[in-house]
């Protein structure tokens, strides 16, 4: 069933990159100042996706555990490391917690979809990587929107926090609402997205998948089970930040220790 | 009782040694940047101190458990929050926040009267003023009926006349209920009328 897939050429994969001048002219004329970011991003893109590419290569070919580990290592500190810069009012204890979260929801779920749903070598890199990548990275920016909502709430709510505290409230319980609201903000996009799926679009790893040939009805299994891990694995992580992390913003007398 | 002695904050504002006795209504004035406000959060244990000491019925401030503390101890803070919603519910969030059982409608009703709020309670809140929320965010600290009651700047969006009656229904209550209240304020003409002690941050200081 793997029939090969038409091979892009060199010269007419490099038209490709033509399309992107469209989008610098629409970004221009809407006076949108990104073009430097626009420039970057396409670059950085084609550096890492063919480093990514020749990496894989190898490590699919010589198939080690320790590629796996190391390459899943790496994933979970550069998605650390992303999470942070984004959200630069965390302190540093709440950066380990995100750290952990990260590393406990994206391996434990990594783990179960390999050995329970798809039944393979958890180590084989083929799988763990891509995989573990899919998962890893949508946790990440599950992880940024609910972060970034919490802190925004908290700002806005300044006052509320402080009228709380001083009638006695527990810190948890005036904590509770905003954290209830940046994981339903975190949540929401893999929801809406799981709810569209195969009608408005076809995602991304099962048009890979009927791409290279797997017969469709196939393709469709790993898609299932990739969205139900996102969407677990961003939960948890979310969950574990917010519950955990927001415990940082306070002392343990009871103050409010967030700064902005 | 209230007493604290070489107290400091930030290392730049003292406070004058004193002694707040059970049951009295003190009027706490001075310039701005005196430190009045800092002076109850740091009483409350929102904020720590920087030197001196706090004692709390003989006990000191630290042997106190925060949360413990500021039920004890209730700040109403001059920066009015109410919940979107009646004025009911706010009540009944407030109490849901505290873990106390929620209070009757007609305790309600009773507090709000000492506060001379007469809206239903089914009032949203988003409707009323400045001086109105801010009364009723009164009447729901007060009826908490917390041993010290801090209040800050409670007259503030007030027309004179509300203020005055306002005032002495506050003064009434807080003497039937024995409590141990603290005032902030401006309005030193009105408060110096049903205050027993006055302290002054404006004299003792850097």
């Amino acid at each position: 069933m793997n029939e090969q897939i038409a091979n892009v050429g060199l010269i007419s994969f490099g038209l490709t990159y033509l399309l992107l001048i469209i989008v610098a002219i629409i970004m221009r004329v809407n006076k949108v100042k990104h073009g430097k970011l626009l420039f970057v991003a396409s670059v950085r893109m084609t550096v890492q996706l063919i480093l990514a590419g020749y990496i894989l290569t190898y490590i699919i070919k010589n198939p080690a555990w320790y590629f796996s580990v190391l390459y899943i290592a790496a994933m979970i500190i550069f998605a650390t490391v992303r999470v942070i810069s984004k959200n630069k009012w965390l302190s540093k204890k709440f950066k380990w917690i995100i750290f952990g979260s990260i590393v406990f929801s994206g391996l434990s779920i990594l783990i179960f979809v390999l050995n329970v749903t798809i039944r393979v070598n958890m180590f084989n890199p083929r799988y763990a990587i891509t995989i573990g990548g899919m998962i890893i990275g949508n946790t990440m920016t599950g992880l940024n929107l609910a972060l970034k909502n919490f802190q925004e709430l908290i700002n806005d709510n300044e006052n509320m926090i402080e009228t709380l505290i001083n009638i006695g409230a527990e810190p948890t319980k005036i904590m509770k609402p905003f954290i209830d609201k940046s994981f339903e903000t975190a949540i929401l996009p893999t929801l809406n997205s799981m709810l569209g799926m195969g009608i408005i679009a076809l995602p991304g790893m099962m048009t890979g998948q009927i791409l290279s040939g797997t017969i469709p009805t196939t393709a469709i299994l790993y898609q299932i089970a990739i969205m139900i891990s996102i969407c677990t694995s961003n939960s948890i992580a979310v969950f574990i930040a917010l519950f955990v992390g927001s415990k940082t913003l306070w002392n343990k007398k009871s103050q409010f220790v967030f700064m902005r | 009782m209230i007493e604290f002695f070489g107290l400091s904050f930030l290392n730049k504002i003292k406070y004058p040694d004193s002694k707040i006795e059970k049951g009295t209504l003190n009027l706490l004035i001075g310039p701005s940047g005196s430190g009045k406000s800092s002076l109850l959060k740091i009483l409350n244990a929102t904020v720590d101190k920087s030197s001196g000491t706090v004692k709390i019925d003989s006990k000191p401030l630290e042997s106190y458990q925060p949360l413990e503390l500021r039920k004890k101890i209730l700040m109403a803070s001059q920066h009015v929050f109410l919940f979107p919603g009646t004025i009911e519910e706010n009540f009944d969030k407030f109490y849901e926040y505290r873990q106390q059982p929620p209070i009757t409608n007609d305790e309600k009703r009773k507090f709000l009267n000492i506060c001379k709020i007469d809206f239903p309670l089914y009032t949203k809140v988003d409707q009323l003023s400045g001086g109105e929320k801010q009364r009723i965010f009164i009447s729901i600290c007060i009826s908490f009926r917390s041993e010290i009651l801090f209040l800050d700047e409670p007259t503030s969006g007030l027309d004179l006349k509300t203020a005055e009656s306002f005032a002495k229904n506050l003064k009434d209550f807080f003497a039937k209920e024995g409590m141990t209240v603290i005032v902030v304020s401006h309005d030193v003409e009105l408060f110096s009328k049903y205050a027993d002690f006055v302290i002054d941050l404006g004299v003792d200081h850097e």
